[in-house]
């Protein structure tokens, strides 16, 4: 028998296991960008789905293309690698990389964020009141509240024509922040990619489907890993994930649900550690298990049975 | 009070609280960050409200109630460790792991009752307003869970007539 006392010191206990409220702060400010990005290029989705069938067959593709963050008219991105490299930094861990963003954590409490900002979308006016510093022989600007509001120290450089980048110092304590990210900043090389590899690989999609947004993947703890296509018919957002929890007569049989808010269905398929999970318009429930039957797993504990994501997706 | 106010203040404590909720710091963010990103897109009506910090812990309860088996990305997690037997372990600790391994078994109704009454200190009274229902049924889950845990009820105070 346990008492109520016993009860009380289990739950407090628990406590410890809080999440890091840096690393937290830095996910929640990269899923409010990505709500934004995700929720426009639905609407786009939406929209070309739509005219796809007034238009009967139009080609909507290079439309989508074009309309989505310039994401896929980036040819590191049609290459599938990651656009830019982060150079090793002594003390220094990438713990997450996605087209776009990375984050790099230190021996400190806390998260420095880099964004890799769209080109055209930002405006320094703001920022060009910090500190004049250099990185990497490209000018930017060195502030102790980036946001504005709170205190985010951080630096935003040009280093291309009218091309920014910014890191940030989210959600703890540093003893130099300014050197820190100064530091972080000019370990950031645009002129490397970085190979992109995902712990799965997919033998069939339907015809016709080109990748709208780019190709998002975590790598530390649970992976995570999401490809949106769009075609003349449909789309398809297949993504990958770790679960705790899957029972054993579900490993390697695709399953049907209903996604409880849009009422889409939701294809997954269980592979013991890794899980994927299949949704799309205009793509019928069987062809969904189809693509989920012809998925073949790598072990995401062990990246060397990754696949190369060029070769992971086949794209027509 | 502005929204990145509000977090500042009140997200460890949010974290704290989702955590022992849910027993799973993976699903703990998941609905901490669902949470929030819904309270930013309305935070001049919720940061309006006399106690902001109430409304937005009942929201973690109920987006927590309602998780679906939603989709998680970009959260670090790790399996609980599988207990072992160790001859000189502490016995607290293996009967707090033991007992952890039984909350995580009930219902979510029920550990969500038992969370709220034991870890946040709430009346059944006012467990009973965030859920939406009478004390009665929230006595009635509690009564449910501890008996599953087969956690023994301290006796109520006797009163003493004079």
């Amino acid at each position: 028998m346990y008492t109520e006392e016993d009860l009380r010191a289990t739950l407090g206990a628990l406590e410890q296991e809080a999440p890091d409220e840096g690393r937290f702060l830095a996910g929640l400010a990269r899923a409010r960008q990505r709500r934004t990005v995700r929720r426009r290029t639905a609407g786009v989705i939406a929209a070309a789905m739509a005219t796809a069938v007034l238009v009967a067959g139009a080609i909507v593709v290079p439309q989508l293309v074009g309309q989505t963050d310039q994401v896929a008219a980036n040819p590191h991105f049609e290459r599938w690698r990651f656009p830019f490299a982060v150079e090793d930094i002594p003390g220094y861990q990438v713990i997450y990389q996605s087209t776009s963003s990375a984050q790099v954590s230190g021996d400190t409490p806390g998260m420095y964020h880099l964004e890799i900002l769209p080109k055209g979308r930002y405006d320094p006016t703001a920022d060009q009141a910090g500190e004049p510093v250099d990185v990497r022989g490209k000018h930017g600007f060195y502030r102790v509240d980036m946001d504005g509001k709170g205190s985010m120290p951080g630096v935003v450089w040009e280093y291309a024509p009218d091309s920014w980048a910014e890191v940030m110092f989210v959600g703890g304590t540093s003893p130099d922040p300014r050197e820190a990210v100064l530091r972080i900043a000019g370990a950031v090389r645009f002129d490397r990619t970085a190979p992109l590899r995902v712990p799965f690989r997919v033998g069939y999609v339907p015809a016709g489907l080109q990748a709208v947004a780019p190709l998002d993947i975590s790598f530390t703890g649970r992976i995570g890993a999401q490809v949106d296509m769009a075609g003349n018919a449909g789309s398809l957002s297949i993504s990958a994930g770790q679960i705790v929890k899957v029972t054993t007569s579900q490993l390697g049989q695709p399953v049907s649900t209903a996604d409880p808010v849009t009422g889409r269905t939701v294809v997954e398929i269980s592979f013991g550690q890794l899980t994927m999970r299949l949704t799309g318009i205009g793509i019928s429930t069987a062809e969904l298990k189809k693509i989920a039957r012809s998925i073949t797993p790598a072990d995401p504990d062990d990246r060397t049975t990754w696949f190369d994501a060029d070769k992971a997706i086949p794209l027509h | 009070m502005t929204f990145e106010e509000f977090t500042r203040d009140m997200l460890a404590a949010l974290l704290r609280f989702a955590v022992v909720l849910t027993g799973d710091r993976g699903l703990a963010e998941e609905i901490v960050q669902e949470v929030l990103l819904r309270v930013y897109a309305r935070w001049a009506k919720i940061g309006a409200l006399d106690s902001p910090e109430h409304y937005v812990r009942r929201m973690v309860v109920n987006e927590y109630l309602s998780w679906r088996r939603r989709w998680a990305r970009v959260v670090p997690h790790a399996d609980p460790p599988v207990a072992t037997l160790v001859p000189d372990h502490a016995t607290t600790h293996a009967e707090r792991d033991a007992l952890r391994t039984e909350l995580d078994k009930l219902p979510r109704r029920q550990r969500t009752v038992l969370v709220l009454r034991y870890y946040a200190g709430m009346s059944d009274v006012e467990i009973a307003e965030v859920f939406g229902c009478g004390a009665g049924t929230v006595r009635g889950y509690a009564s449910r869970a501890l008996a599953t845990l087969r956690v023994e009820l301290r006796p109520a105070p006797v009163k003493e007539h004079t």
